[in-house]
């Protein structure tokens, strides 16, 4: 599973950890983070986020 | 006399200065500085305005409008922002100017809706869409994030006026003159800007480099953003500076440190002088701040630019010395992160500061280098031993570089 990262702020979303404290269990594929998940780090939508390569 | 300055044939400045306000964004202090709410009145086949500004300041605003116009016969209002100290009478302006279309972005739509429950005479525009007002042609870039979803930046040709919005904004009332090269010297107003970029933007550095990136090319004869200064003797330099100011967020912090210390009775204190003496003597460039009675807004900026932070705050029950946690959870909210730190304290009769500290330090990716604590109040042999702290944590600022994290 990818990593993906906030172009706004620079936040690394890591699918092993997760974002328990937003309703994200560890273990899920930011493909399958709900549309209405923002950064926890900034506020950006989703769609502001672009993958680790 | 005349309440507005045309700042290019047919553009004119219809600003407010609010020095009646304490609280910017209700926790910034401009009780001293002020700030004004530039606006713009652009007077062709069609009449656009070009923000507008915070509720309080209605009637002065419509008074400068209604000095060149009428603002019943308003064409366009643009909203580069929506955030209410630029839209705040936007709800009488629907009234007042019935013709009017709103000019924003997509995001901006869902916003207009939710304040002011606007959903009619919309327009929204997307990025190097243009508007003609007969001989003045409007431009609109995108300008995401700087410093909210919808924010958008306007160019006007002829004249070549930038109208940035809360970029390349500033706090600072304006004292008569408007442009920059109206006064003798404009370090007053590029501190201010300074510390309105910390407070109010920085968190969104990298969109700031990008919104700069994507306007590289434009023809920028006066930059005029809807906060402080109207940048017409040296355009480039406002520009210049929030992409400086930008890079400190971005792994170009200086090797400077910021040193944030707080007080009970003076042990603390007493110990943050011989560590500052230790930096000073290292030939490290060193901000003092007493926390407790500096607002947070006047920190921000050195801890934006300096790369070492000092945390110095007794243990208070157990805990970080609350008004320094205070100070830490806002230095979090606007993720000042990626910096070198060490903490150092009194205690009374248990430790729990440093430990404080080290956690509230985590999300904020700082690394901690040392820490410094002891009981009660400092003798020789703890002075000495926070001068030598002061040194060795001054030694690490100068030799430790930049990792260069920018991407533009």
């Amino acid at each position: 599973m990818d990593k993906w990262e906030c172009t706004a702020c620079g936040y690394i979303y890591d699918p092993q950890k997760g974002d328990p404290d937003h309703g994200i269990a560890p273990g899920t594929a930011f493909e399958d983070i709900p549309d209405t998940w923002v950064c926890p780090q900034c506020g950006v939508e989703k769609s502001m986020f672009q993958k680790v390569t | 006399m005349s309440e507005t300055v045309e700042i290019a044939p047919g553009i004119h400045w219809i600003g407010v200065n609010d020095r009646t306000t304490d609280l910017f964004e209700g926790m910034w202090p401009i009780s001293g500085e002020g700030v004004s709410y530039n606006a713009y009145l652009i007077r062709d086949e069609k009449l656009a305005l070009i923000d507008l500004a915070k509720m309080l300041k209605g009637d002065d605003l419509l008074r400068r409008i209604n000095s060149l116009a009428d603002a019943a016969e308003l064409d366009y209002i643009v909203l580069n922002h929506m955030e209410p100290d630029h839209t705040g009478v936007l709800k009488q302006f629907e009234r007042l100017a019935p013709r009017a279309t709103f000019v924003c972005t997509e995001k901006a739509r869902g916003l207009l809706e939710s304040f002011y429950g606007i959903t009619d005479r919309i327009r929204v525009v997307h990025d190097g869409e243009t508007i003609s007002l007969g001989t003045h042609e409007l431009k609109f870039f995108e300008t995401p994030f700087v410093h909210w979803p919808e924010t958008m930046m306007t160019w006007i040709t002829p004249g070549q006026v930038l109208f940035s919005c809360d970029g390349f904004g500033g706090f600072g009332a304006l004292d008569g003159a408007i442009f920059d090269d109206e006064y003798e010297s404009v370090d007053y107003y590029e501190r201010e800007a300074q510390r309105y970029f910390a407070n109010i933007v920085a968190k969104y550095s990298r969109m700031v480099l990008r919104a700069i990136e994507k306007l590289a090319a434009l023809p920028v004869k006066v930059v005029a953003p809807s906060h402080g200064l109207i940048w017409r003797g040296k355009p480039e330099r406002i520009i210049e500076l929030y992409k400086e100011w930008a890079g400190y967020a971005l792994g170009k912090a200086k090797p400077e440190i910021t040193l944030l210390y707080a007080t009970m009775y003076g042990a603390t204190e007493t110990v943050m002088n011989a560590v500052a003496r230790g930096i000073a003597s290292a030939g490290v460039p060193v901000k003092v701040f007493d926390i407790a009675h500096t607002h947070v807004s006047y920190i921000l900026p050195a801890l934006l630019s300096g790369r070492g932070v000092m945390v110095g705050a007794p243990t208070y029950e157990g805990q970080l010395f609350p008004a320094m946690a205070a100070v830490l959870t806002v230095v979090d909210a606007k993720h000042i992160g990626d910096r070198k730190a060490v903490y150092f304290g009194s205690y009374g009769w248990s430790g729990g500061g440093q430990a404080m500290f080290k956690k509230m330090a985590e999300p904020l990716q700082w690394e901690i280098l040392d820490n410094f604590v002891f009981p009660g109040n400092p003798n020789a042999k703890t002075l000495e031993e926070g001068e030598a702290f002061g040194i060795k944590f001054a030694q690490a600022i100068k030799n430790s570089v930049t990792e260069g994290k920018a991407d533009g």
